[in-house]
């Protein structure tokens, strides 16, 4: 890949960031309740693509929902959103933290890390598509999700944040950068790069 | 080449969400509750901590009763006890009748070379 087509796509990825801003629509909750039901799935699959482990993202999951009920339930329901990613991503990051400390104080024992094709062979196991599509559809689903998924897993973790904030929770850039705690600017150099990145990896995938 | 729109993705990703498996749902919801209720969180790591204390203490008690007596503080104090009395008892008969010996055989010396 040169670098100019680099650029233009860096370009395209950006314009890209602005015009789905406009697109977000933010859904208004009656209670802490409802909101977290409606996050949960969301965010415990965004937990296991970046820990790569089910019963750590289970605890960061359950942790981040105990930290926000407890600290911003009277907070604006609004701003529930990018407060709980905010919980999310800093428990994610801990735990890379813990883990890094863990790798150095005990090398010989590895980590069990969930392998990306185990995750994804349990997942087309179970039929990841719609009732509604046909059986070829449905098969082309599951393996282009099981694909995604695993080149997810292997991006760098701000431009995975950036990209599951954006893409798949619908984030605003602003509500973006407020969850993972940086610039605007950053949100956005992390996401297009993060785009360009997949892209590349499944174009041939998405396009067959 | 065609760019593969952002859409594709997230609907992927919304498949993957939509068809989160069962024993996950109930645990995300058992998770909630307790969040909501605010009752203290359970980790599955701080489960196995506990678990392998637990079973320590277990092993430990179950292995101490056979392997050593010495450690049991009962007996401890009745051997210091005994000890006690029993220097006691000595120390009274050795000032009593054979620790002052060599005084009297002093005395008895001193008066017969007087004579």
């Amino acid at each position: 890949m040169s670098l100019a087509y680099i650029k233009t796509d860096h370009k395209a990825s950006l314009a890209e960031n602005s015009q789905s801003d406009s697109a977000v629509v933010s859904i208004e909750y009656n209670n802490i309740d409802q909101f977290l039901k409606h996050i949960e799935k969301r965010a415990f699959h965004m937990a296991r693509l970046s820990t790569r482990s089910l019963e750590d993202a289970h605890d960061i999951v359950q942790e981040s929902m105990y930290k926000l009920v407890q600290k911003y339930t009277d907070k604006d329901s609004s701003a529930w959103k990018p407060l709980f990613y905010r919980i999310l991503n800093s428990k994610i990051t801990d735990y890379y933290r813990r883990n890094a400390v863990k790798d150095r104080l005990f090398p010989w024992k590895k980590t069990d890390i969930e392998d990306a094709q185990d995750y994804f062979n349990t997942a087309v196991e179970q039929g990841i598509a719609r009732s509604s599509e046909e059986p070829d559809a449905m098969m082309i689903r599951q393996q282009n999700t099981a694909k995604l998924a695993s080149h997810i897993q292997a991006l760098a973790r701000r431009q995975k944040q950036a990209f599951m904030l954006r893409t798949w929770e619908g984030l605003s850039t602003r509500e973006t950068a407020k969850a993972m705690g940086c610039s605007e600017g950053s949100v956005k150099t992390h996401y297009s790069r993060a785009m360009i990145r997949l892209r590349s990896m499944l174009e041939d995938d998405y396009n067959d | 080449m065609t760019k593969i729109p952002v859409t594709e993705f997230t609907d992927d990703l919304k498949s993957l969400e939509e068809n989160t498996q069962a024993t996950d749902v109930f645990r995300l919801a058992r998770s909630r509750k307790t969040a909501l209720k605010q009752e203290s969180p359970s980790y599955s790591g701080i489960k196995w901590l506990t678990a392998g204390a637990f079973s320590a203490v277990l092993a430990f008690s179950l292995i101490l009763p056979f392997g050593s007596d010495s450690l049991a503080p009962e007996s401890n104090i009745d051997r210091v006890v005994l000890v006690k009395s029993s220097s006691d008892e000595t120390a009274e008969e050795i000032y009593e009748e054979d620790f002052y010996y060599w005084l009297d055989i002093y005395e008895t010396e001193l008066l017969v070379s007087n004579d």
